[in-house]
Formats: structure tokens, C-alpha cells, sequence
């Protein structure tokens, strides 16, 4: 029996998050008897940032749904923070010297992404000059149908759409190498660092991840909320726990997730604000994710944060990144991914709580019990 | 022809068939004044007694004074005026009763803005919006102000100043620093601190602690008067930075002001480059005149020696090129004279590569122009996290 993992489409730190997921946490499926029988859960709070703690809420919550504090007779808490966020700042204080190499690698990760981000805006403004050029010439043709254009001229004015075709896809490919391109370089300089660091042999890191892997392992139920994406990405990554939880999930576990917790779970964690800084529309590529949501791309909280009225720019963004699902996510939006299987999630929210934005450029409401293709993957069973 | 004048024209319809004070009863009862369309904005006075009334307003390119239309011989005046559909409108009427003028705010007109120079009529365009970001939100959480003092060696006596920290205030973080020149105004007229609570709460911009300061003596300290540069850097930074978590690299030092505030801004970061790299400016007092007396009695003397000053400081900061990079963010108001110095100031700063953005709004030289501009100023000077963050 492999896991779950339950997306809930909400915002915010309430416990509506915990509701989504009262079934499985009372009845969990974990292979492990003894932590079926315990119904652990974990929480991971570290995106609260300097608040992980601030989840005595929830705990609450959990405790009156019938979870016992405590491990059935043992002493050690069941339900628990995964305190990921709190153990970097220990390490920190425990191996400063390691600690001044990763600030430094991050110094140089915010450079590369200044680097990239340049590229990027570049990039995007000349794809919609040249857009916007071809549809002067031609205002009945989309960008979606421009870019799947693919009849023989008949024309010159077929020959004239052909060729701006041919230029609108070679901008939308330089902008996907520019998003590939990051993130090599992200890969280089982290595998650096760890080098550097010789981080594996460090024995406060192995402890520490030692720890955290136990705390994971043992939960029948995992939760992850949302907040600062990057923090929440970077601590995960630091001791490596990607693995960890595909295991965990391997092993039955329920995940469950909202916003920026959702958005680890993915391939690649996109970024996006179509009115952030200078009102130009923003999505970067901001890393690499944990991996355990193949070809799914998760964009929560869409309504506020891109622009519609633009079938263009939705096709665009459904393109630009090689995934094979592009899913956006409003408040009472429900997708499960269930017994391991990967290859599809299933929307479980009211009509229109979650949107699938298709290659054409529409946005299409999915339906309760709507299937949702998502690309085949290993599973989650790997060994880490 | 706009839904306004319409109207007007229906009244005309009214006195042709002699019911028209009928007429503007009824349009007064369901519209007040004045009227608003997407082509711009009728003004409206009633008063059988009066000869005359006036527009009294600052809008740059139009005679101060617009003279009202009479209705027929009706108790109506009005006056029709294209107005941007995103404008904002301070003014006041002036009314003429045989050789009495009188100064008054529109009677048909409740909305008033409030500022240190007094209450006026204000009018807005078919599509101005009061801004999301100025308006008090419940589930945000208020930062922190302190009221201070500190013995001011400069200007040799005690000088009190406000400290905003920011809600998510932690001791063991830095901040960078905002100053804020007319400080406490910028709390009252322009909802500085909600719109910093707020900003700051959706992460749109960066934590920062900020400097409220005041001057007794505005058009003086403020007018390129070194001893208010020298105040910051000697007396109130030093205090400030030993007893708060401050970043101490210039990049994280902004001066901000709006007029005057925007001047003597601009004047302490060029006296100071070494310790500011930041400066908001809003409708900049930065008045220039590239060929000018070579003496100040030349032409009006007050006139000159009131501006002189600060047209050699502005036409020595056209030939100053910084050697570090700076960000500077400049707003100004379309209806005011102020903007054609703005403006001019541009390719100066074009040409001596700052970092530089530029802001104009169909509006005057005004607390709430200013409130309107603030959060792309904040945004584009402390960018914010919020494309990393998805609570």
C-alpha cells in the first residue's frame, strides 16, 4: 500500500487545513501497524519562519478529533512539529563555519537568480513585442494557435504566419533554456557547497537529519503549511528530506498540504505575481521540489496573483514549463493523489474551486470527482 | 457630450419651459454636486444672490481662477471641465456679491480634504479610487511608534522624532532605515503607518524601522540648509543605530520627503552620499532655471533670494555624478507646477545612471497625491517578498 497526498486549495494557518484531512488522520493506512495505531501527526511549520511554534492551534485541533497527545504508551509527543526551521538555526549556531558557506552560497544563489531574472523579464517582454507584431499583421490568430500552427503555406500569407510562428516558438524555447539553465546552475552551486562543507561527514548535520527522518518515518499523517516558499524549500533541502518523505509516503504515509507547502511537493517550484514590483508579469523558476507530484504544476492562490483576461498569457504559462498539468487552486479546492499512483489526481472541491489552465489559453473549471492526468513517475517508494 | 452636461442641458430644457428652479431642485436632491461622468466633472453653485463664482484651484496650465456659466437667469452656476477619469481635485469657490468676494468651500460638495494648509473641496475623476493599501484592515498587524527625543547638537536644543518598528520587529534582525521628513504629517494626512502596516503585512515590501522627523522651522531647515543633513547624520543616526538592529550599509538608508521634504532629501543625499543610498522624493521642491540673475536683485529680490538657494543647489546637482550607485524613486502631481522640474530632473538622473524610477499622478500638490503614491515608492525602493510567499 503506497500513501496519500491531499492538496487543499485554502490559505492562512487555521485548522481548515486539519478538516480536509479528518479521515485519514483517524484512520490512517500506514503499512507500519504501530504507527497506524499511534495516528501520529507531523506538522511542518518552518514556512512560518520565526513562528514555526506558533502552532499550539492546531495541535489542539487534532487533539479533539481523538488523536492521543502522546504515543500510546510511550513518552514521546504524537503530535509534533518536524521543528526543521528551529534545527537550522541550532545547526547554525552549532557549525558556524558551515554555516558562513551556506550564507555564502546563498549570497551567490540570489545573484545567479538577479542574473536570471534580467534574462527572464528580457525574455519576456521580447516574446510579447514579436507577439504582438505578428497579431498586428494578423489579429485573428492567438498565440496557443500561432505556436500549433503547422499547415503547409498555401500563401504568402501562410508563408508570413509560418515564419512568425517559427520566431514566437524560438522565444518561448530561449525562455524555457533560460528557466533550465537556472536551475543547472542552482544544482552546481548547492553541490558545491556541500562538497565544501563536506556536509555529509559533518556529524551535528547527520544527527540532525537523523532526527528529522525519524520525526517523518513516524508520522501516520503529514502537514505541511504554507508561508515563506523559499525557507520552506531551502530547510527542506538542506537535510535533504525530499527523499525522506517520498519514503514515508512509500510506507503509507498521508501528506497534506496548502499554498507554499503545496508547491514543495511539485518538480520545480515556480514562483509568479503578474502584478509584483514593476506590474510585469512574473513567474521564475525558483528551484527544484521535493519531487512527489510528477509533471504537476500547482499554482494556489491564482485569483489574486494573475492576471486573467488574457488568453495569451495563460497560454504562455501553461507552456512555458515543461510539466504536464498546470493546476491552479482558490479557497475549497481538492485534489488527492491516491495509493501511490501518480500517473492522476482527482479533484474533489466544488465546480470551479480549482482550474486547469490549458495549452490554448482557457481556463477550465474542473469538475467534483474530475480526473487530472499527471506525468508517470517511479512512485514514491524508493529508498532514500 | 458627458452625463453633465446632459443634465445641464435638460435644465436649459426646463427654463425654456419655466419650471427650471423645479428642475434643479430635483437634480441637486438626486445628484449633490458635482456631477461626475466619464468625461469629466460639472461643478455646481446655488445662490439667486450672487453675481459671480469662481473655480479657485492649482491645476498647473489653467487660470487659477475659472469663472462659473450662469443658467439662464436661474439660481444655478455651473462649470463644465474635462477632467482624467483617474484625477483627483482640490479647490475651493469664490463667491462675488456686488464688490464682497468670499472664499468658501462647495456647499454641494461633502467631500473635504484635510491638511496643514487648510480644508478643501476635493473632486474625483469617474475611476479615482481611494487606494486598498491606505485603508485599515482588521486582521493586519499594527507596528509599533515610539516617540523619542534626542539633544540635537546641531540645531542646539532637544528635538523630538517618532520611530515606527514593523509588527514582525525582532531584535535579533537588521533593518534597513527609511527617514522620513515630516513625519508626523505624513501620519496624519497621508495614513503613512496603515500603509506601511499594511504593505508590510502582504509582504510587498521589505521590514524596515522608520524615522519619523519634524521641524519647528520647515521652509527654512528644509530649504538645502545644511545644518538638517548634518542633524540626521550627526545627531539622530548615531542614536538610532546604536539602540536599534540597523543595517549600516548605505544601500539600506532611505531619505524621503514630499515638497520641501523631497528637496532637503535630495540635498542631505548629495551632502552624504557616503551614508545614504536611497532617496523618495514626492513633488520635490527641486525649482531650477538654467539661465538666471547673476544677483539676486536682479528681477523680484524676494522672489530670488526666497528660490535662489535652491537653484544653485539643483543646477549643482545636474553636474554631480555620484560614485556609488544610488536608488532614487520620484512621484509628482500632473497639476502641478512642480512637474516640469520633476520632469527636467530625469535626464539628469538618466544621465548620471542612477537606479531610478518616476511616478506621475493626475493630482496636486496634496497629502493624499503624496498617501496615492506611496505604495509603488515603498515597493520599488524595499521590494518585498511576496512572489516567495504563499501563506
Amino acid at each position: 500500500m503506497n500513501g496519500s497526498i491531499i492538496i487543499d486549495g485554502g490559505s492562512g494557518r487555521d485548522p481548515g487545513l486539519l478538516e480536509v484531512a479528518r479521515e485519514r488522520i483517524l484512520h490512517p493506512l500506514h503499512d507500519d501497524p504501530e504507527v497506524r495505531k499511534s495516528r501520529k501527526v507531523l506538522l511542518i511549520t518552518a514556512a512560518w519562519q520565526g513562528e514555526e511554534f506558533a502552532e499550539a492551534h492546531l495541535k489542539e485541533v487534532i487533539y479533539r478529533m481523538g488523536v492521543s497527545p502522546q504515543v500510546p504508551g510511550a513518552a514521546a509527543e504524537n503530535v509534533q512539529n518536524l521543528s526543521v526551521y528551529f534545527e537550522f538555526r541550532r545547526f547554525a549556531e552549532l557549525e558556524p563555519e558551515t554555516a558562513a558557506l551556506y550564507h555564502h552560497k546563498q549570497q551567490d544563489v540570489l545573484r545567479v537568480m538577479e542574473l536570471y531574472r534580467r534574462a527572464n523579464r528580457m525574455g519576456l517582454q521580447l516574446l510579447k513585442q514579436q507577439l504582438a507584431s505578428v497579431q498586428e499583421w494578423y489579429p485573428e490568430w492567438s498565440f496557443a494557435e500561432l505556436l500549433d500552427r503547422r499547415r503547409p503555406d498555401s500563401s504568402t500569407q501562410e508563408r508570413m504566419l509560418r515564419l512568425g510562428a517559427e520566431e514566437l516558438r524560438a522565444e518561448l524555447e530561449r525562455i524555457r533554456e533560460e528557466d533550465e539553465w537556472v536551475l543547472r546552475r542552482l544544482d552546481r552551486l548547492d553541490a558545491d557547497f556541500r562538497e565544501r562543507a563536506d556536509l555529509r561527514n559533518n556529524d551535528n548535520w547527520q544527527r540532525q537529519r537523523r532526527l528529522l527522518a525519524r520525526r517523518i518515518r513516524s508520522a501516520a499523517t503529514i502537514v505541511l503549511y504554507g508561508g515563506h516558499l523559499a525557507v520552506l524549500l531551502n530547510r527542506l533541502h538542506f537535510y535533504d528530506l525530499g527523499p525522506v518523505l517520498r519514503q514515508a509516503l512509500g510506507a503509507g504515509a498521508t501528506v497534506v498540504a496548502r499554498a507554499a507547502g503545496a508547491m514543495v511537493l511539485g518538480d520545480r517550484v515556480v514562483v509568479y505575481h503578474d502584478a509584483y514590483q514593476d506590474r510585469h508579469h512574473t513567474f521564475e523558476v525558483l528551484g527544484r521540489g521535493l519531487g512527489l507530484l510528477p509533471g504537476m504544476l500547482l499554482l494556489p492562490q491564482h485569483a489574486e496573483r494573475i492576471r486573467k483576461g488574457s488568453a495569451d498569457h495563460l497560454a504562455f504559462i501553461s507552456r512555458r514549463f515543461p510539466l504536464g498539468t498546470c493546476i491552479g487552486l482558490d479557497e475549497g479546492a481538492l485534489l488527492t493523489i491516491e495509493g501511490g499512483d501518480t500517473t492522476h489526481a482527482i479533484s474533489r472541491g466544488p465546480l470551479g474551486s480549482a482550474i486547469r489552465f490549458g495549452v490554448d489559453g482557457r481556463e477550465r473549471a474542473l469538475e467534483p470527482g474530475e480526473v487530472v492526468p499527471m506525468a508517470p513517475a517511479a512512485g514514491w517508494g524508493a529508498a532514500c | 457630450m458627458g452625463g453633465g452636461m446632459l443634465r445641464i442641458a435638460r435644465l436649459q430644457e426646463a427654463v425654456a419651459r419655466g419650471n427650471a428652479e423645479a428642475a434643479i431642485d430635483q437634480l441637486l436632491a438626486e445628484s449633490g454636486g458635482p456631477l461626475v461622468d466619464g468625461d469629466g466633472v460639472t461643478f455646481l453653485f446655488r445662490d439667486a444672490d450672487v453675481d459671480r463664482v469662481y473655480l479657485r484651484h492649482e491645476i498647473m496650465g489653467l487660470e487659477s481662477m475659472q469663472e462659473f456659466l450662469r443658467l439662464g437667469d436661474t439660481s444655478l452656476f455651473y462649470l463644465p471641465m474635462q477632467v482624467p477619469a483617474t484625477a483627483r481635485i482640490e479647490y475651493r469657490l469664490e463667491i462675488v456679491r456686488g464688490s464682497a468676494h468670499q472664499v468658501v468651500l462647495d456647499p454641494l460638495n461633502p467631500l473635504r480634504s484635510d491638511c496643514p494648509y487648510g480644508e478643501k473641496s476635493v473632486v474625483t475623476g469617474a475611476d479615482y479610487r481611494p487606494p486598498e493599501f491606505s485603508r485599515e484592515r482588521p486582521e493586519v498587524r499594527r507596528g509599533k511608534i515610539l516617540e523619542l527625543s534626542v539633544d540635537s547638537r546641531v540645531f542646539g536644543e532637544r528635538r523630538e522624532f517618532l520611530l515606527y518598528l514593523p509588527a514582525r520587529y525582532r531584535s535579533d534582525r537588521t533593518y534597513p532605515l527609511l527617514i522620513v521628513h515630516d513625519g508626523p504629517d505624513y501620519l496624519r494626512y497621508a495614513a503613512l503607518s496603515t500603509v506601511l502596516d499594511n504593505l508590510l503585512h502582504d509582504r510587498e515590501m521589505a521590514d524596515v524601522i522608520v524615522l519619523l522627523t519634524g521641524s519647528p522651522d520647515r521652509l527654512v531647515e528644509y530649504k538645502v540648509d545644511p545644518r538638517q543633513g548634518d542633524f540626521l547624520v550627526r545627531d539622530l543616526l548615531p542614536m538610532v543605530e546604536e539602540r536599534w538592529p540597523l543595517r549600516r550599509e548605505r544601500s539600506a538608508r532611505c531619505l524621503m520627503g514630499a515638497s520641501y521634504g523631497g528637496l532637503t532629501s535630495l540635498h542631505t543625499f548629495s551632502r552624504y552620499p557616503e551614508y545614504f543610498g536611497m532617496v523618495f522624493s514626492q513633488s520635490g521642491s527641486f525649482v531650477h532655471a538654467d539661465v538666471r540673475p547673476r544677483h539676486p536683485t536682479e528681477g523680484d529680490p524676494q522672489l530670488l533670494a526666497d528660490d535662489e538657494p535652491i537653484k544653485q543647489f539643483v543646477a549643482s546637482f545636474s553636474r554631480w555624478k555620484p560614485e556609488e550607485a544610488a536608488r532614487l524613486y520620484l512621484t509628482c502631481g500632473r497639476f502641478e507646477s512642480l512637474i516640469f522640474f520633476n520632469r527636467s530632473l530625469l535626464n539628469v538622473l538618466q544621465e548620471h545612471g542612477y537606479d531610478y524610477a518616476f511616478r506621475e499622478l493626475y493630482d496636486g500638490h496634496n497629502w493624499t497625491c503624496w498617501r496615492d503614491g506611496l505604495r509603488d515608492g515603498f515597493r520599488y525602493l524595499f521590494p518585498g517578498d511576496v512572489l516567495l510567499y504563499y501563506p
